[in-house]
């Protein structure tokens, strides 16, 4: 009851609403042009780097792909891919978190030394040498996604933890009997939930621009089309020296679209739980 | 608690995480998928080569012998031989002009972006609220969601193919040529133009927005109203004061974005053809140079160990108030 009406106040937050709705409208778009282009984006459609025109409203690339096709796919793409990673990414930090502040000494300790060394190091070089090593899919990018932005998250979430165990009430339940993985469940998870969420949208915004990177790169999934892969593509071939200005402005475009829609949302909720003190 | 302790202290936990990235890298680098044992199968590699990284590896021989030894290679400052640049020392590869180009482009780039994103959240940040303040610092978000690569490739396509003011790739005209000292600087700055203007895109909107939120907040503050009703003027105030405290934020941000002074910007670096140790990293991992990677990984590990320590010695020296944490 009390977070749907939270939910509901949220959105009267303009910033959180524009995000939103730009967000919605993106995926509406996206979807409506898959219905418009239902053939296979790598098929040649016409001659190689035509511009814009009516058959094609962004041009076709340096094979005569349609390039309106391949970005109302890499939107998806790039959108499910960041939320997926986002989700991964915020549960395992939440698990260690919580893990982290319920056990104390030395499993908090070994946790908390080892996000020490994750923040540390810088999430691009630790993401791209993972990536070395595994082979270029949709879930291997997931998976290193969530490797380099879980600390983040766990350390929060350890933070606000603490904090609950410290109260009262969490005193009363352990006085009454109750176990740690009760009091992990039934406050600890519940009360991150604020925090939780805070923190897929963070994640969210980092996980689009890493995974857009790592496309950009050639070392996404080679069988999938994402913004990014869009622009490495863009970058391979003689589009630039061409003049071919559709095939790189629109796909950089639409990403920068999606973080900044992110960025709103996490502005919008951070000035939210300031104000509530 | 005095100096000393504090950052003893202090150095005492940077140590444990350099540990750990020690060992991280260790068995990142041996037990994942395409370790440096499979790569002895790499065809690239003559017979001499793969008896030396058997031997300098310690690949016969047990994990722990192998964990010893390479504890004690990199102790010595030995890396071990890169896969791609043949016969030469991974120690070799990374330091040296790769280094130096990549020292000089992001320190360009962080100086310049530091004292004009400084500079701007100053500026506007006193005035802020207002209309200026709004559309400024909301085109500066959209700046800062920009993925770095578009811009990059933005500034390459429309500043250097479509108006041919900048050269288009790479880091010197003059690779093999000799010339004079003042022809070779010139042409170099000239090759850093793009990638700087890159940084500047990447970097201004962190210290913007940082800048513009500690000044739009500190306005109202009481010691601020003092010096007012003392009768200061606003550009005294805004010069002698807050622009001292804001001096300290400046140097977080930088701190934090001290590491790519190393590691580079594999993006920038990328797309103009910087022969960096950013360049170097993606394309060691294009041809699966798992030893450059490491001592790439090391490095980057060190940096920000002894950029913390740094930091917070600077910190010290500014702040004198931090004096137990």
């Amino acid at each position: 009851m009390r977070s749907s009406d939270s939910v509901i106040a949220s959105l009267r937050d303009p910033a959180i609403l524009a995000g939103l709705v730009s967000l919605l409208a993106m995926i509406m778009l996206s979807l409506t042009g898959l219905l418009l282009t239902p053939w296979d984006p790598n098929l040649i459609r016409g001659d190689p780097l035509s511009p814009p025109s009516l058959a094609h409203p962004l041009g076709t690339d340096d094979i005569g792909r349609d390039v309106a096709a391949m970005i109302y796919r890499g939107v998806l793409t790039s959108i499910f891919i960041g939320v997926s990673a986002a989700i991964v990414t915020t549960i395992l930090g939440l698990v260690v978190g919580i893990i982290a502040s319920i056990f104390r000494g030395f499993v908090d300790a070994t946790m908390m030394r080892i996000v020490d060394f994750l923040l540390a190091t810088p999430s691009l070089v630790l993401a791209l040498i993972l990536i070395a090593f595994l082979k270029p899919s949709i879930y291997n990018v997931i998976l290193v996604l969530a490797i380099t932005g879980w600390p983040g998250v766990a350390r929060i979430v350890r933070a606000h933890s603490l904090q609950i165990l410290s109260t009262g009430y969490v005193e009363a339940a352990r006085a009454l009997g109750a176990s740690s993985w009760h009091i992990a469940l039934r406050h600890l998870v519940p009360a991150s939930i604020p925090v939780t969420l805070a923190a897929i949208v963070t994640t969210t915004r980092a996980a689009v621009l890493l995974e857009a990177g790592l496309g950009f790169l050639g070392l996404g999934d080679p069988s999938t089309i994402s913004l990014g892969t869009i622009l490495f593509y863009a970058r391979r071939s003689a589009a630039l020296a061409s003049g071919a200005w559709w095939v790189i402005v629109p796909a950089g475009l639409l990403i920068t679209i999606i973080v900044f829609a992110l960025t709103m949302i996490s502005i919008g909720m951070e000035s939210r739980t300031l104000k509530r003190g | 608690m005095g100096f000393a302790s504090y950052i003893s202290r202090k150095a005492a936990q940077l140590a444990v995480v350099m540990a750990i990235g020690i060992i991280v890298s260790f068995f990142m680098f041996r037990l994942l998928p395409g370790d440096p044992t499979a790569s002895l199968l790499d065809p690239r590699l003559d017979p001499e080569a793969k008896i030396e990284i058997i031997r300098r590896f310690g690949l016969d021989k047990p994990l722990y012998e192998q964990f010893i030894l390479y504890i004690t290679n990199i102790l010595r400052g030995d890396f071990g031989i890169s896969f791609s640049y043949t016969g030469m020392s991974v120690s070799e590869v990374i330091f040296g002009q790769r280094l130096i180009n990549t020292l000089a482009l992001m320190s360009t780039g962080i100086a310049l972006s530091a004292v004009i994103g400084t500079l701007l959240g100053l500026a506007i940040g006193w005035r802020s609220g207002g209309i200026l303040d709004r559309t400024f610092t909301g085109l500066l978000y959209m700046v800062f969601s920009a993925p770095v690569f578009w811009v990059a490739l933005l500034i390459q396509f429309y500043l250097g193919y479509q108006a041919g003011l900048i050269p288009i790739s790479g880091t010197s005209s003059y690779i093999g040529v000799d010339v004079d000292f003042t022809t070779y600087l010139a042409d170099y700055m000239l090759h850093m133009v793009g990638p700087v203007i890159t940084l500047a895109f990447f970097f201004i909107p962190s210290y913007y927005i940082y800048i513009r939120n500690v000044v739009s907040s500190m306005k109202g503050e009481d010691f601020v109203v003092t010096l007012r009703a003392v009768g200061l003027s606003e550009r005294i105030i805004l010069v002698r004061h807050i622009a001292r405290h804001v001096a300290i934020h400046t140097l977080t941000i930088t701190s934090n974005q001290s590491p790519l002074l190393v590691t580079g910007a594999v993006f920038t670096e990328t797309v103009f053809g910087w022969n960096g140790i950013g360049r170097l990293l993606y394309d060691s991992i294009l041809r699966a140079d798992y030893p450059v990677l490491q001592g790439i990984f090391i490095l980057t590990i060190l940096v920000v160990v002894i950029t913390n320590i740094v930091t917070d010695v600077i910190y010290y020296i500014i702040d004198p108030r931090i004096k137990v944490r």
